[in-house]
């Protein structure tokens, strides 16, 4: 039986009330509710991360057994070299591992989980981990604006201990210009919404949908849930009105407290039921964007024991959160605005050298233990600082890592982004100290010593025309 | 063995040290050494080598041939962040020590105002960001890293530790009013230090040095040698250096001691043969590039115990007439912060204390006196450390 073996989200601990945007420019919320807003130090991949490591947790990392990665997006930070080899090693995923980025439509979540769905041979060794995220723009002023939000999805597709049996497919494709950026476009664009509504998703989807049915020989009421996404909740409901479907199988498009989250979308909803799923509950999935692709799923037994294993996804990511100061914040993170340099001299960067050597230290957060005396390092060293025993040590993964603050400080003066920026000495529980500054962080004046923390994929900066990455430490919910 | 009674210095200059928008790094070094060839009574020719203390000014040993015109001698820049200008008297001292020269020349200077940056730009070894250094870091918010510790360790109220800090502050600005060279010649009150914008708690402005322009010099001879030129002059009684990488990835680095000053003043003393040094010691010019800097040193250099050096700043032991004056021309904090500088600047004011030639911050017949100067931030130092008698 193919499907999902596991699942989850990542959703930015940063929210923005489209009541605060609609203030700014006069006017009132395009839609109720409020969106998540990718931190500073995120973006497509960052996020694609904390999602793939959320669904390989809740089945204990077990990184060996992946052999494919699709890393699905629309707002890849690359426009040539891949994205999902970054991913891949900041999950640490085995070298053999086929790393796919799947972009340019909306669809490209779904259309990764079909073609894993087809390359999962029955009796084949090897998942097909699945991570979607988008961090999409619409122009400052329109509905888009309040509409996308930021976020990311996984899934974790494999042959036995399903929690979801891949049951169906029909798809179709559409040329259809509804929604496109160009090369040359930071913001989405879209062509007047009578036309692209009318004759696109509210035709188009409807139809494939119908298909689906008709050619499994299925009905509407024989589905506990149907999941799909939609350019807004008006066009999401509207669909429900079209299809007939009862209020209580269409599932929340977490639109009101996620926003529209574009390529993750339909991962964010799917997550959100399984969260509550029982056995036996039949899902209908359809995606739209170039067309459409609908799939039909079927929750196991598996499911019970996952859920006695892992924690619900969707609720404690949207209960962990924080209100962004002001709309300005928002510009300037996305860098919309140019806001006043710091009079600071910013750091230096490594060159693509000195990034390949450090793969494994700064991606994949690898430090080396003494085998002498066991003494922790990271960055890694070749003399042990404690027993100086010389190239005796073993490498240990430590981004998993939990560690608690040992020293702190709030500093304004310095060139990130954000500040002021909380800057903490971590001691990790399994040993081993890093020093950095802390992301996702609340209130900077309620950082104690000894506050438990986490490590998180981050972006550090832009710089030398290269994304830099590496991981920061977050307080834990 | 040892460097002690080795070397001597016959000459000293320094620089006004401030924003000198209107000079170059090349005429602070001309300056400062112009005054020190005229404090020893000799000429330029009579140089034989020399030493350039400088941590992204002067590249090279050209950094001191090219404003001098001392073409064709050995030169070298010597660069060990905060401590270079120590290093450089290090080195000219060995170098006599060794018998390969007579007469040579160790300068520090730093032009850190034409960078357009409130602080100091980054090296220019080109050293990545990431695992290994964290974008972004500013000194201060590595030193409040070590001050928030050290409250935490001696339950010390942060209040209070602040007042600690900030009455360093008051002292050391006092001291400087009173040096027509140093970079802030005005006092600052406990309140104004207090309330001062923060910067990186516990530190605010006023617990912060200066950022600046400056140079100052030194003329090393052999004692015999100084003996014919002229009858002030002080001997070089001993040096300590010691270098840390690992605190920040050590568990065991605790923050609020720092082994690098422990470890560079005790090769000192022993070299001097100190045994008690806060006994011994007549004054100290330690590098208090921030307050809290000064208050760790003070245990580090073993003028206090470990955790009472509120205490001790509380009942004025560390000012111009107290037991062990500390930072009598007003240290980084209101003398200014020349990098590769201080540390001649700082040998300059004992100098000039040991030859009864301070003014109005002259301290009653002083016998030894201490130079510290550190460089990096706490998990990280280059300390070095000299001692100084007649």
């Amino acid at each position: 039986m193919i499907g999902i073996k596991s699942y989850a989200v990542h959703i930015p601990f940063l929210r923005l009330a489209r009541q605060s945007i609609a203030q700014y420019w006069g006017g009132s919320p395009a839609e109720p509710g409020e969106k998540a807003v990718a931190n500073w130090d995120e973006d497509s991949v960052t996020m694609a991360v904390g999602a793939g490591i959320n669904c390989l947790k809740a089945k204990s990392f077990q990184r060996e057994s992946i052999s494919e990665l699709f890393f699905a997006s629309t707002s890849f930070p690359y426009k040539e070299k891949q994205s999902a080899t970054i991913v891949a090693t900041a999950l640490d995923l085995p070298r053999h591992c086929f790393t796919v980025d799947c972009g340019n439509s909306l669809r490209a979540g779904t259309i990764a989980l079909r073609t894993a769905w087809e390359s999962m041979k029955p009796n084949g060794s090897g998942d097909i981990l699945i991570v979607a995220s988008d961090f999409r723009l619409g122009y400052p002023g329109g509905n888009l604006e309040q509409i996308l939000g930021d976020g990311g999805g996984a899934l974790l597709i494999g042959n036995k201990d399903v929690i979801a049996s891949i049951d169906g497919y029909h798809g179709v494709f559409e040329n259809f210009i509804d929604m496109w950026r160009t090369e040359r476009d930071t913001f989405v664009q879209s062509w007047e919404d009578r036309f692209i509504y009318s004759e696109g998703y509210l035709r188009v989807m409807p139809g494939v949908i119908h298909g689906l049915l008709k050619k499994y020989g299925l009905q509407l009421k024989d589905f506990s849930k149907l999941i799909f996404n939609a350019p807004d909740g008006r066009r999401h409901a509207e669909l429900a009105r079209t299809i007939k479907a009862p209020k209580e199988v269409v599932a929340d498009h977490l639109f009101n407290s996620v926003g529209n989250t574009g390529v993750a979308s339909i991962l964010l909803s799917l997550a959100a039921v399984l969260d509550t799923a029982s056995p036996g509950d039949k899902l209908l999935l359809a995606n739209y964007g170039d067309g459409v692709d609908a799939l039909i799923l079927t929750v196991t037994e598996e499911i019970s024991g996952f859920r006695e294993q892992n924690r619900k996804m969707v609720e404690p990511q949207l209960k962990r959160k924080k209100e962004l100061a002001s709309y300005n914040r928002f510009l300037t993170y996305r860098e919309l605005i140019q806001v006043q340099p710091s009079s600071r001299p910013l750091s230096s960067y490594p060159t693509p050298p000195a990034l390949w050597r450090e793969n494994r230290g700064r991606l994949s957060m690898y430090g080396a233990k003494c085998r002498e005396c066991s003494t922790i390092h990271y960055p890694a060293r070749r003399v042990c600082i404690k027993c100086k025993a010389k190239d005796d040590f073993e490498e240990v993964n430590l981004s998993g890592s939990l560690g608690k603050v040992f020293t702190l400080s709030i500093d304004h003066l310095t060139a990130n982004v954000d500040r002021p920026s909380v800057y903490v000495v971590i001691d990790l529980d399994q040993g081993g100290r890093v020093q950095n500054w802390l992301t996702d962080c609340g209130e900077p004046e309620k950082v104690t010593i000894g506050m438990p923390v986490e490590m998180t994929f981050r972006r550090e900066q832009f710089a030398g025309g290269l994304y830099h990455y590496g991981w920061k430490p977050r307080p834990i919910a | 063995m040892g460097i002690k009674d080795k070397c001597a210095i016959v000459g000293m200059g320094c620089t006004k040290f401030g924003e000198l928008w209107d000079k170059s790094g090349d005429d602070l070094v001309v300056e400062a050494v112009t005054e020190a060839l005229e404090d020893a009574g000799i000429h330029l020719k009579e140089i034989q080598a020399g030493w350039i203390g400088s941590m992204s000014t002067a590249w090279s040993g050209t950094g001191l041939v090219y404003p001098l015109s001392l073409d064709f001698i050995p030169a070298t820049r010597v660069e060990n962040k905060c401590a270079s200008g120590v290093e450089a008297l290090k080195e000219a001292c060995f170098a006599v020590a060794a018998g390969e020269y007579d007469i040579v020349l160790a300068v520090g200077m730093e032009k850190l105002k034409d960078s357009g940056a409130s602080g100091l730009f980054p090296p220019t070894s080109g050293l990545p960001s990431g695992p290994k250094i964290p974008l972004n870091r500013t000194a201060p918010g590595s030193y409040a890293q070590a001050a928030n510790r050290y409250f935490y360790q001696f339950k010390i109220n942060p209040e209070e530790g602040k007042r600690a800090m900030a009455r360093i502050a008051v002292k050391n600005h006092y001291n400087g009013s009173l040096h027509p060279k140093a970079q802030f010649q005005k006092e600052v009150t406990l309140e104004q230090v207090m309330k001062a914008p923060i910067v990186a708690w516990p530190l605010g402005l006023l617990d912060c040095c200066g950022v600046t322009d400056g140079a100052a010099a030194a003329i090393v001879t052999r004692p015999d040698i100084a003996r014919s030129l002229k009858k002030d002059y002080i001997l070089v009684k001993g040096f300590g250096v010691s270098v840390g990488a690992s605190g920040a990835i050590d568990q065991n680095y605790d923050f609020v001691h720092w082994e690098e000053t422990v470890k560079a003043s005790r090769m000192a003393y022993q070299e001097v043969g100190i045994r008690d040094p806060a006994k011994e010691i007549s004054l100290a010019e330690v590098h208090d590039c921030f307050t809290i800097t000064e208050l760790v040193t003070y245990e580090d250099l073993g003028f206090c115990p470990k955790g009472s050096a509120k205490d001790y700043v509380e009942e004025g032991g560390f000012t111009l007439k107290g037991n062990l004056p500390v930072n009598t021309d007003g240290g980084l904090k209101a003398f200014g912060h020349p990098i590769g500088a201080s540390g001649l600047r700082m040998t300059y004011e004992i100098y000039n204390q040991l030859l009864h030639k301070a003014g109005p911050r002259q301290l009653k017949d002083p016998q030894l006196g201490l130079v510290h100067c550190q460089g990096g931030q706490p998990g990280e130092f280059n300390c070095a450390v000299a001692i100084f008698g007649r």
